[in-house]
């Protein structure tokens, strides 16, 4: 929903160009301040003064957020040609630099809050704006208002730096291999090589002309696209509600399902004896989620003497998160779990190595695939499999760098000194550990907590070691929902797992579901935001870091990053506090730990999808499905298309990024299966459901 | 748990009404009389119907929207203190105001705990859904 409205604006602004002086203007750049990747398409509006914002239709600015009044506050222009403003007695509140306002001037690169939205002020021209400003300057004498800038672009700019980087060009793709990065844009259609073969052009193929093509076919009943997560925990729920493995066919760009996720944490510091950032419940090999992980990490400890960890385990299942820190289990079980429960459902003989390409549907009512193996000589690798249910779970198409460092990294092919949390970064911390030296963080979610907290063990060795974190605005009060509030320690905002807890089940589930489609829209942004998980380790590192002064916070947005003589990084800085000037700081390293991307658009195969299929997009611009998560307008005959996992955010379950939410999404779509009698499924409940966790149980196949 | 109030209210009578009740009359056949075991077990339920709407208030200024762990616990002692102070002092019909406080410890703890143990995640095995819908049967 967002695109559209940025090119209206854009087109807008650029029709206006062509009268420049005749309007006054006010731009802002509409950046919700969380980090997380749905909300990272930044929304550049140029609009003519007064602008209000607010709730309700009819504002400039409409701010779809239930943290934001309907009619919540507006920028004008005073009568000294200064531009202010003013809050209209919202709820709510306006936090300009982290102080709540009832009228206030805004200057180049100011940014207010409103609910979840941070709102950067910009102007444009830049060289425009100084002179403006210092117009303002003499304007009270002169008894009428200066000339002010016309156009406006993002708050991220500098005065002297070119126009706004889109966001949409700062994106490293995984490459199809799944195991490094490439930056670039989107990658281009499938349809412009030889394969897939010409007949996928029309809407539906010809099973016939396929046969006559003479790539080599497959046909299954079951086919899951993607490999990882999402495509196991469906694969799991159809072997568990009873469907043979010969019936069912995953294509995977990569052998294990943990594969790229256990890649991503390794990068980002969690390594095999570290905790993840899941629920206790949530187990990816286990349906039912019990036992859980603490359950079954108190046996374990207990089997193996060690009496001190099954209590502390106990402990801190009774008391999360009020009286502990809440449990999450180590990396390393979740992934032995997973390669347990894998072989027991015949994961391995299921699993075709490859990339799928596009999918068409037949006219006999069911689906083509077209995939490129990867494990075959070149001559056998493009090859066709027709399914009659498919399920698409692709998960996140690549890592997003913000836009300077991706500007920096293109201008001077420097990959070492700016990299991004979950790419590979190890040499960072054996410089570090070397030579000492000072690293910019970036980003203040649960990856950054994990970096601070290698950093502070580099540290242990080297006390040269010293950690600058930029932020983009100072937070002193957590978000509001309803009569909820999240904690907030320096800046550092808290909350156990990435959604409120019952986004995965009760209360916001079901208000999820029922949601229409702006109502949707409206709950994630009140319940999304960037946050991280109340460690006691965490907190106390960011603390004594603080009094110690090796930790250091700053609010401000990096207009342009520089490599110095000396081979260090230099940030040009502006700060957000109204009056303070440029600032230059000198680090060794920048590491973005913002976080992933999902924009539909960089899926080669989904961007395929929706254009060949004419699909409809949810609000977020991802897939739409229904509550049972099939994709809507891929019906086909008795065929049935399913969809799970990021690229269905947007729609009836926001947490789709875990791992519970991807289990609750295959759940739904093998129910729906179950009812429709798709060959092999009974519906997981009662009985069956037992006697199939019995088999669990004693590690049996189901 | 992430209940919803239909879900306490559902969760309540389905639990009470078979663990509890089965090991409410196992505590009958120790104590050798049944009305009262099962009356008090019948007020459990009652006033839980009340409580259980204090709880979704308390719930409702969380921001996870959910009822951790060791406030089940404080809950499980609130509303045993509750019924035994009433049932001592003030009396219900169909609850002996002899009833000692060594009789009703063990079957109301045992109940609970029971109650509490399943509601873990061995009910999972047979309701997968359970955990998704707040807790709902229905």
């Amino acid at each position: 929903m967002l695109m559209p409205a940025f090119l209206a604006w854009l087109h807008r602004m650029q029709e206006e160009r062509k009268v420049p002086g005749a309007r006054k203007y006010c731009t802002i750049l509409c950046a919700p301040e969380l980090d997380r990747p749905w909300n990272r398409h930044e929304l550049e509006q140029l609009a003519p003064l007064p602008v209000t914002l607010g709730r309700a239709a009819g504002n400039t600015i409409l701010l779809n957020s239930r943290g934001v009044s309907r009619q919540h506050a507006q920028i004008e222009q005073a009568t000294d040609g200064s531009i202010v403003i003013t809050d209209r007695n919202s709820s709510n509140g306006t936090f300009l630099d982290g102080q709540r306002i009832t009228r206030a001037a805004l200057r180049e690169g100011s940014s207010f809050q409103i609910g979840p939205f941070v709102i950067c002020v910009a102007f444009w021209p830049p060289t425009q704006q100084k002179q403006a400003a210092t117009q303002l300057g003499l304007a009270p004498n002169l008894g009428a208002a200066p000339p002010l800038p016309a156009p406006v672009v993002g708050a991220t700019q500098g005065a002297d730096a070119p126009p706004t980087v889109n966001q949409e060009e700062a994106i490293l793709i995984f490459q199809h291999d799944g195991n490094t990065l490439a930056p670039g844009a989107p990658p281009s259609a499938p349809t412009a090589e030889v394969f897939p073969p010409a007949s996928f052009q029309q809407p539906f193929v010809s099973v016939q002309q396929l046969r006559n093509s003479g790539l080599p076919i497959t046909e299954t009943t079951y086919l899951a696209i993607g490999g990882g997560m999402g495509s196991f925990a469906w694969v799991d729920h159809l072997r568990v509600a009873g469907v043979p493995l010969e019936q069912i066919i995953s294509l995977s760009p990569e052998p294990k399902p943990h594969s790229r996720y256990s890649r991503l944490c390794q990068n980002s510091q969690i390594p095999l004896h570290d905790r993840i950032r899941s629920h206790s419940e949530s187990c990816p090999d286990n349906l039912w989620g019990f036992p859980s992980y603490g359950v079954r990490e108190i046996f374990q400890s207990l089997g193996k003497g060690q009496i001190g960890n099954a209590l502390h385990v106990a402990g801190r299942l009774l008391g999360e998160p009020v009286a502990a820190d809440t449990y999450t289990p180590r990396s390393g079980d979740v992934f032995a779990s997973l390669d347990r429960e894998a072989a027991c459902i015949g994961w391995e003989r299921m699993g075709r190595m490859g990339r799928a390409r596009a999918i068409r549907k037949t006219d006999d009512g069911r689906y083509v695939v077209a995939f490129t193996q990867t494990n075959v000589p070149p001559e056998q690798r493009h090859q066709l499999i027709i399914a009659c249910y498919i399920h698409v779970c692709v998960g996140y198409p690549g890592i997003q760098l913000l836009p300077d460092l991706q500007d920096y990294r293109a201008r001077m092919q420097d990959f070492q000194s700016v990299v991004n949390a979950y790419e590979f970064h190890e040499h960072v911390y054996q410089h570090l550990l070397q030579h000492g030296g000072t690293v910019m963080m970036r980003g203040r979610g649960i990856v950054a907590s994990r970096i601070i907290q290698r950093l502070y063990e580099v540290r242990q060795h080297n006390p040269n070691v010293r950690i600058l974190h930029l932020m983009r605005t100072p937070v002193l009060k957590g978000f509001r929902h309803g009569h909820a509030q999240r904690k907030v320690e320096n800046h550092w905002e808290f909350e156990p797992f990435n959604w409120p807890k019952s986004c995965w089940g009760g209360t916001y589930l079901l208000k999820m579901e029922q949601a229409d489609d702006q109502g949707r829209d409206q709950l994630i942004n009140d319940w999304g935001g960037t946050t991280t998980a109340k460690r006691k380790d965490w907190r106390w590192i960011v603390k004594t870091g603080l009094r110690e002064g090796w930790y250091q916070i700053d609010f401000g947005n990096v207009k342009r990053l520089e490599r110095t003589p000396t081979g260090q990084l230099a940030a040009l800085v502006q700060g957000t506090e109204p009056g303070r000037p440029e600032n230059r700081l000198i680090v060794d390293f920048v590491i973005d730990c913002t976080g992933l991307e999902h924009g539909l658009e960089y899926h080669a195969l989904l961007q395929d999808l929706v254009t060949h299929h004419q699909l409809g997009r949810n609000p977020k611009g991802r897939l739409k499905v229904s509550t049972d998560f099939e994709v809507i307008g891929m019906g086909n005959g008795d065929g049935h298309v399913y969809a799970g996992g990021i690229m269905t955010l947007g729609g009836p379950h926001a947490a789709q990024d875990s791992f519970l939410g991807l289990q609750y999404s295959a759940l739904r779509s093998v129910d729906a299966l179950a009812a429709l009698g798709a060959p092999g499924v009974h519906r997981i409940n009662g009985l069956w459901s037992l006697r199939q966790w019995f088999r669990w149980a004693r590690g049996v196949h189901p | 748990m992430t209940p919803t109030l239909w879900d306490r209210w559902q969760t309540r009578l389905f639990l009470l009404g078979t663990v509890g009740v089965l090991i409410t009359l196992c505590f009958g056949l120790l104590f050798r009389t049944f009305t009262t075991p099962l009356a008090v077990m019948g007020y459990v339920f009652l006033f839980g119907l009340g409580w259980d709407i204090l709880y979704q208030a308390i719930v409702s200024f969380r921001w996870d929207g959910d009822w951790p762990s060791i406030f089940q616990i404080g809950a499980g002692v609130l509303e045993g203190v509750w019924i035994w102070i009433l049932a001592h002092y003030v009396g219900f019909p169909g609850v002996n105001r002899s009833l000692l406080l060594w009789q009703f410890i063990p079957h109301y703890a045992t109940v609970w705990l029971a109650v509490f143990t399943l509601s873990q995640g061995p009910l999972r095995a047979l309701l997968p859904r359970w955990r998704y819908r707040g807790g709902q049967w229905f």
